[in-house]
């Protein structure tokens, strides 16, 4: 994880290696000039020069090509034989799916390559802890990206016990990588905290749709009303109705391949009144929703163009916190 | 013809004052059904003042304001329509355009009582819904203990006896047991300090007795949840204020009495007064 916490892609790598060595060079003829020793000795002299020259570019060489192997090296030694999958367009796109809509305050179990792979893209270096044998920093997770490697790692206990839901899936056969949610206290507790949370969001839900202040229009209704929204959207649009009258445009984004019940986690919202009233409108919308804290803090909060006009799309984290609606305590 | 009129009046006016008076008998059932009752308690001793607020999902009653409460202390408890609710806060003499955090979210259901907290220090304040139980253990009293003390990270509670619950971390609560009535004394210990405090516990009685900070030490905080099942909540015993939870109705038949009553006697003084005057117009005439 050190080495891990200190890549910085992009640093300044220096001046090139041949300019090095030319000027180490060009000063070296300009001192010697200056002395006898050089006069005395210049065939050998010379000889000295060239051969430092050619084991300094060589050694240049060798150093850039190590540089730029060690991801890649890290990765299979990581995993085990398995194959660069950390290169492949899966690991690609788990990554930026990690990096895009992973709650800042998540914790991420990775395979030491995966792990170099997100921080490569971004995501923060203490969000992320690397796996090795036994796993002993599971419990500690909120998700973890289920690579070849940490299948090999953790076997038929990570789906069956520690694991069981995926929220995103990408690639397929051998390479397919999932994002799983971490079950703490097991499978079984998992499964009932889920079904518990549909339960409360389907109820939370049919009192949200018959608020005067509050217009959805068929499609968001059902899915509101099939307990598909994620909680803290729930809570956000319950406060925000309280100030203002808000038209949902939709909900979306429950991530690719995740298993069935996964919340939705994006919501799209417009104003009311006059053209000139809904821009005023949602950027207040924007400002108080911007204004909250922990689990109630939106990762993206962004103002998009529609069909209809200007709208304000809110996403909230993965994992999908389970049991708010039914009193879970909150830590601001 | 007008005494008629008037003897037909007496009945007519004292049945609208009745129906005005009376709760409607047949609504009051279910008004109960479609209510629950809520208290916040401030277990967060760096918190600063602020106010809770709470707007239900169904937007159909108003915005529920609970101003704030010293810490240690809780609120008398509030009936509040049934329905699931975001709970938010805002520091008090914040102005009113300063949109309040959200905190929580809370599911009320019929007759069912819920105390919001806010606990652990300033920095990482955090906020529970403890859900109270209505129903007393008759002959025994109900106690649960909850665990608020920042300075010590874990405690153990006993009644001398027997342990009551811990160690117990920051924020967590036992369940209700079952305690013989009688005076108790009440017993928690951290790592590093102690207090000890002697309780009335009363035969069918439910008790949260919630272990605060004290200038360097412990201190055990007793409320009284219920007396009695069935009865609704009525608020801190130790705060010094009683509940505003509404009692259940008394029978309207001695004010149904009391005003009948009234009533009879206004209309026969009515007859006796209009019999005086006419024997007095008798009386003139027949001069």
């Amino acid at each position: 994880m050190g080495e891990q916490a200190n890549y910085r892609p992009g640093t300044n790598p220096g001046p090139p290696w041949p300019t090095l060595v030319a000027t180490t060079v060009r000063l070296w003829l300009r001192r010697g000039t200056r002395g006898t020793l050089f006069r005395r000795h210049r065939v050998a002299a010379l000889t000295v020069l060239a051969a430092t020259a050619l084991v300094a570019g060589g050694l240049a060489i060798a150093l850039t090509r190590q540089a730029g192997a060690a991801p890649a090296s890290g990765m299979e030694a990581a995993q085990g034989g398995v194959g660069p999958v950390a290169r492949s367009p899966a690991a690609g796109m788990a990554a930026t799916w990690v990096v895009r809509q992973v709650g800042r305050d998540a914790i991420v179990g990775c395979d030491p390559g995966m792990c170099r792979l997100l921080v490569a893209h971004g995501f923060p270096a203490g969000g992320l802890l690397a796996l090795g044998p036994g796993a002993p920093g599971l419990h500690l997770c909120d998700v973890i990206v289920a690579t070849p490697a940490i299948g090999k790692l953790l076997g038929g206990r990570l789906e069956r016990e520690d694991a069981p839901a995926v929220i995103a899936g990408f690639g397929s056969g051998r390479a397919r990588i999932d994002i799983r949610a971490i079950a703490p206290r097991g499978a079984t507790a998992y499964r009932g905290a889920l079904s518990a949370d549909w339960a409360a969001r389907r109820k939370a839900a049919a009192q949200l749709v018959t608020s005067p202040r509050i217009h959805t229009g068929d499609a968001a209704r059902q899915e509101l009303l099939t307990g598909k929204v994620d909680s803290r959207l729930l809570i956000t649009l319950a406060a925000l109705a309280a100030s203002y009258p808000v038209h949902v445009v939709g909900f979306g984004d429950a991530g690719p391949g995740a298993a069935a019940g996964m919340p939705l986690r994006e919501m799209e919202i417009a104003g009311t009144g006059s053209p000139a009233y809904r821009a005023a409108e949602l950027q207040h919308i924007r400002s108080s929703v911007l204004a909250q804290h922990s689990v109630f803090l939106p990762t993206h909060v962004s103002l998009v163009r529609m069909a209809g006009g200007a709208a304000l799309r809110i996403e909230f984290g993965a994992p999908s916190p389970l049991g708010l609606l039914i009193g879970r305590p909150v830590t601001q | 013809m007008k005494l008629r009129v008037a003897a037909a009046l007496v009945p007519l006016s004292l049945a609208l004052v009745l129906v005005g008076a009376a709760p409607p008998a047949a609504a009051q059932p279910a008004a109960a059904q479609a209510t629950g009752w809520i208290r916040w308690g401030n277990w967060s001793p760096s918190a600063p003042d602020f106010d809770i607020y709470l707007n239900s999902f169904s937007g159909s009653s108003g915005m529920t304001v609970i101003r704030h409460v010293r810490y240690g202390h809780v609120s008398v408890y509030r009936a509040i329509p049934t329905g699931q609710y975001t709970v938010a806060m805002r520091d008090s003499g914040a102005p009113a355009n300063t949109p309040p955090t959200l905190s929580a979210s809370v599911q009320v259901t019929p007759r069912m009582a819920y105390t919001i907290v806010s606990m652990g220090p300033a920095s990482h304040l955090g906020v529970q819904v403890l859900k109270e139980t209505m129903m007393s253990s008759p002959g025994k009293a109900l106690v649960r203990i909850v665990q608020e003390s920042v300075a010590q990270h874990r405690v153990s509670v006993n009644d001398g006896s027997r342990a009551l619950g811990g160690p117990l971390e920051l924020g967590s609560y036992t369940g209700f047991l079952k305690v013989s009535p009688g005076w108790q004394a009440i017993h928690a210990t951290g790592y590093s300090a102690t207090a000890t405090k002697h309780v009335l516990l009363r035969a069918n009685t439910i008790h949260t007795l919630v272990v605060l900070d004290n200038e360097g030490g412990l201190r055990i905080h007793s409320l009284q949840d219920a007396v009695g099942s069935g009865t609704m909540p009525t608020g801190g015993a130790a705060t010094g204020l009683g509940g505003t939870a509404p009692k259940p109705g008394a029978s309207p038949a001695p004010w149904l009495a009391i005003m009948a009553g009234g009533g009879l006697l206004a209309a026969m003084g009515t007859i006796r007064l209009r019999r005086n005057r006419r024997h007095a117009a008798h009386a003139i005439i027949d001069r």
